[in-house]
């Protein structure tokens, strides 16, 4: 016991349990940059402390180790005082700009315009007018040929072979 | 607890169930059922508490009884038949008397009233113990006689299935609620056995998974009621996530593990021509599915958007081992698509 | 098949190893490509019907639009949730768009299954991301309850079904939904048929929902944040119509005469429920019942059993999701920004937002079936094919669509026209995102009026 300012060392911050070596031989493979970090740390987000407030009205103070999130989604602050140019994606303009040309490039030009278009030029659905275009092909020809236009059999009975009744 | 004697009740657990397992003869079964029962006990009351007392004594009588009536049978049976190998019992007398006193043991409703009261009163390891382990050499009894007439069984499954959902619903006790849990899930094991003991061999394996799993969890967030799981996400945010899975998943909904046994369970009573009977089982998993769904809410489902105020589940940062868990967990999730090959695995 | 379940199981990496700045573009983009690739289920030339066959799934006339659908409404949902999201925790962010994923995972295996097991295994599985979805990012607590609701509604209606199914692949030997046409006729002559054949179709009816077993949904839409209620509205709900198309089949001699009840309930319930409409204060959930009362035609449509009957539905299931999504996401538009669902506190929103008047008076047209509008056809056919089996059928069909008209106009006029109340001054100018949004819902249902036979199902 070396002195009552020592006490916060007794317990372990999450994060820093794994020495940082070990995370650093992780985040070496490249693909994985951000997301190993993340899943072998757990970053504590805010420390509340519980000693004796010491001025007036009793606040307990709060120290907030990532700054908290924009909130003006609950519309205190609006968007467009930092960023008149706010397309509703982020609150950062960069990303806003850029997020709004992806969706609009992705989903505009790239699935409905081309998805249309594939679409546009598929074959006829069911194959139905491509198989009315061979039957009046086929009738011209039995025209042609002096046959019937329709045949009651769709193959010819003469050469189907059946096995016989007896054998069965 | 010593560990000497720690050591050697640990064994003498193992021995029990070992000696029941390999026994062809009923006097040896139920002398591995007895030295399983008298190895546990101290093990249930080692903490000195009244509950656990209680819980012991409780756990004592019950298995004594069911013993004294499994003893009784089994020499009603040598008096009637001559013999006393397990695996040919022919008379009805007997062979419905030992699944009853086995269904006394593994606590099948309408025998089931002591498994709550014995199980709140254990701590989370010994609980888990009871509600695993010592499961087995029972069933490994149930499985190996030949009910003659399977309405015994059906009758214990159904009202089993019933009262395990029906009792867990008023339940804020986290024990409690897995020994009625427990309950349904015996009920089903016990109804399918006389149509096709692989099912029960299957359900009992899902079901040791999923049991595992759950008191794993609550011992890592050291919960023994609904609210302590709810500020269980400050510690294991993952586990909290995976939770509601789990718990969802020994209610028996698709795509997870649980609702293997159940599915198969349903095909083969429907085989059996039992649609009706099928539909009300089904229909009694709906009342446990409540309570799960309660768990599942006040643990992750109404998780707080802010940080908690307290301090102390953020500086105990859990030190123990997760790989049993991790595994454990996994595996009462994700079972479903390897169906198959369990059934390939447990079929003779 | 495999080309679009891949990329959507994919999609889960890149969510978790995007650093989160570029966490939604992503996402968006990504799921942008696989709603493109979806695009080419809808060639079809297969003589029996079925296309892009392999052992456990395939597509036909009758999933393609529905798959097609799902596939287009992640990128939807991930638009639509990516500003009330915005406040939260990254990994919750991440968690959110991972189960939105495995949502479409789910519906994709639902709608494309060839084995009816198979198809009941992932309607179930949808349930789960469902709930989590609802009771965790709703706003109220009230959500809970509809999510209890939602899970036990469609459970106790759909055990009996699983339990009808085994029954029947007892009888047939198959459920393969390839051959089960072709298989023998059953015999359905016992008291015990007859419930069977109720067990076969009341899942789906409480899933569809048919009045009576509707409560679960309007709690359902009203709680859940708003990417539940697009895909609850524009796809889940369609499940109970294709099962109920897939088995219909199956049942057929008995349908004849035990599906008079179910008829008229749901045609009932057109106008119960469009009456609810009328007389709703809140905007959720006139919406939500509205969806109650097409549904209800969609389910007349299946039970009359006719050609037009099925292509009438699907039709309508099709013009309906998109309809209603875009009508959630109208409905989310005015939340977002005065943090309230009740229409009186919006009104007169043409003096502030007036692109988005735009946007909602072409919704509400499309909601009461103007011509062109696919809704239109859907609704023709089945009132048409219902008007074929009994005349009196147009008093229930032709009020409920006047109804639909009254409820479409109120909703427009009440939060769109008039003076602007005072309190709502001050609100934001409505986003690009938005636009885009309701944009990407309204085109595709203008652009199915040049081509209508890619939803019309197996009778084309």
């Amino acid at each position: 016991m070396t002195s009552k300012g020592g006490q916060g060392d007794q317990f372990p911050i999450p994060g820093s349990l794994y020495p940082s070596e070990t995370v650093e031989m992780f985040t070496r493979l490249s693909r994985f940059r951000s997301a190993f970090p993340r899943l072998y740390s757990r970053q504590p987000v805010r420390f509340v402390s519980q000693s004796k407030p010491t001025g007036a009205a009793g606040s307990t103070a709060v120290t907030e180790l990532h700054p908290a999130a924009d909130k003006a989604g609950h519309g205190e602050v609006s968007q467009y005082v930092k960023n008149p140019d706010y397309h509703g994606f982020s609150s950062d303009p960069v990303v806003d700009e850029w997020n709004m040309r992806v969706g609009f490039f992705f989903g505009i030009s790239v699935a409905l315009v081309l998805g249309a278009t594939f679409i546009h030029y598929l074959p006829d659905h069911g194959m139905r007018q491509w198989a009315r275009r061979e039957a009046e092909c086929v009738i011209q020809q039995r025209e042609k040929e002096g046959l019937p236009l329709i045949e009651e059999n769709y193959y010819d009975p003469s050469k189907i072979v059946l096995p016989s009744a007896r054998n069965e | 607890m010593n560990p000497l004697i720690l050591t050697i009740l640990l064994f003498a657990l193992g021995l029990g169930t070992t000696i029941t397992f390999m026994s062809s003869h009923w006097l040896f079964a139920w002398m591995g059922l007895e030295i399983n029962t008298l190895a546990i006990i101290p093990l249930m009351t080692q903490h000195h508490h009244p509950r656990s007392t209680e819980a012991g004594t409780k756990y004592f009588l019950a298995q004594a009884t069911a013993a004294a009536m499994l003893l009784f049978a089994s020499v009603t049976n040598a008096w009637l038949t001559g013999q006393w190998d397990i695996l040919q019992m022919s008379h009805p007398l007997p062979t419905t008397m030992i699944t009853l006193a086995l269904a006394l043991k593994i606590g099948l409703a309408p025998l089931h009233s002591w498994l709550p009261e014995v199980l709140q009163g254990l701590d989370l390891t010994t609980g888990l113990i009871l509600s695993t382990w010592q499961k087995l050499a029972p069933f490994a009894l149930l499985l190996q006689i030949n009910p003659t007439n399977p309405t015994v069984l059906i009758m214990l499954g159904i009202t089993s299935t019933l009262v395990g959902g029906w009792g867990g619903l008023n339940q804020t006790q986290l024990r409690k609620i897995l020994a009625y849990s427990s309950i349904a899930h015996l009920g089903w094991m016990a109804l399918i056995l006389p149509f096709y003991p692989s099912l029960t061999l299957l359900a009992l394996l899902t079901y040791l998974i999923m049991t595992l799993s759950t008191f794993l969890v609550f011992k890592l967030n050291k919960a023994t009621n609904i609210n302590t799981l709810a500020i269980s996400w400050s510690k294991t945010p993952i586990i909290t996530t995976l939770t509601p899975l789990l718990l969802l998943s020994l209610g028996g909904l698709p795509p997870l593990t649980g609702f293997m046994p159940k599915w198969f369970i349903l095909q083969e009573l429907t085989k059996q021509n039992l649609p009706l009977l099928a539909t009300f089982t089904a229909l009694t998993a709906l009342l446990s599915l409540y309570f799960y769904l309660r768990l599942s809410y006040s643990m992750t489902l109404t998780m707080f958007p802010n940080n908690l105020m307290g301090t102390t589940p953020w500086r105990f940062f859990t030190q123990s081992t997760s790989l049993p868990l991790a595994l454990s967990i996994s595996m009462a999730i994700a079972l479903l698509p390897l169906a198959p090959a369990m059934m390939a695995l447990l079929t003779p | 098949m495999l080309k679009i379940l891949l990329p959507t199981l994919m999609l889960v990496p890149t969510i978790w190893v995007t650093p989160a700045k570029w966490l939604w573009p992503t996402t968006l983009a990504h799921s942008f490509l696989i709603a493109l690739t979806s695009f080419s289920w809808l060639k079809n030339f297969s003589e029996t019907g079925w296309m892009s066959l392999n052992k456990y799934m395939a597509t036909d006339a009758l999933s393609t639009p529905l798959l097609v659908l799902t596939c287009w409404l992640l990128p939807l949902m991930i638009l639509a949730s990516q500003n009330h999201t915005s406040a939260e925790p990254i990994n919750r962010q991440r968690m959110y768009i991972t189960l939105l994923t495995s949502l479409q995972f789910f519906l994709i295996l639902a709608f494309s299954a060839t084995e009816i097991i198979m198809f009941y295994v992932m309607f179930e599985a949808t349930l789960i991301p469902t709930l989590i979805i609802i009771t965790r990012w709703g706003n109220q607590t009230e959500r809970l309850n509809a999510g209890t609701y939602f899970l036990f509604y469609t459970l106790a209606g759909s055990l009996p079904l699983l339990v009808a199914l085994l029954l029947l692949q007892n009888n047939t030997g198959t459920l393969s939904l390839l051959t089960i046409q072709f298989s023998d006729p059953i015999l359905l002559s016992t008291y015990a048929d007859k419930i069977w054949w109720a067990g076969c179709l009341i899942a789906f009816l409480v899933k569809m929902p048919l009045y009576g077993v509707h409560l679960w949904l309007p709690k359902a839409h009203v709680e859940a944040p708003i990417a539940g209620s697009m895909i609850l509205a524009a796809v889940l709900l369609k499940l109970g119509g294709y099962g109920m198309l897939r088995m219909m089949t199956v049942l057929e001699p008995l349908t004849k005469e035990l599906s008079y009840p179910f008829i008229i309930l749901a045609l009932w319930g057109i106008i119960m429920t469009g009456s609810i409409c009328l007389r709703q204060t809140d905007l959720k959930s006139l919406i939500a019942y509205s969806s109650v009362s097409h549904m209800g035609l969609v389910a007349g449509g299946i039970l009359i059993q006719t050609p037009w009957g099925f292509t009438g539905a699907l039709i309508l299931m099709i013009a309906h999701g998109l309809t209603s999504s875009a009508l959630f996401c109208l409905a989310n538009t005015n939340y977002e920004r005065t943090h309230s669902r009740t229409m009186i506190l919006a009104r007169g929103m043409q003096m502030v937002l007036p692109l988005m008047t735009t946007w909602w008076f072409i919704a509400s047209l499309a909601n009461l079936a103007l011509p062109p509008l696919p809704n239109l056809m859907g609704e023709l056919m089945i009132i048409t094919s219902l008007f074929n089996w009994s005349w009196w059928t147009i008093a229930l069909t032709g009020t409920g669509t006047l109804i639909t008209a009254g409820y479409s106009l109120y909703m427009f006029l009440m939060t769109q026209r008039g003076p602007i109340p005072l309190h709502i001054t001050a609100i934001e100018p409505s986003h690009s995102r938005e636009h885009l949004l309701i944009f990407l819902h309204l085109l595709p249902l203008l652009l199915l009026i040049l081509k209508p036979e890619l939803i019309w199902g197996w009778t084309f």
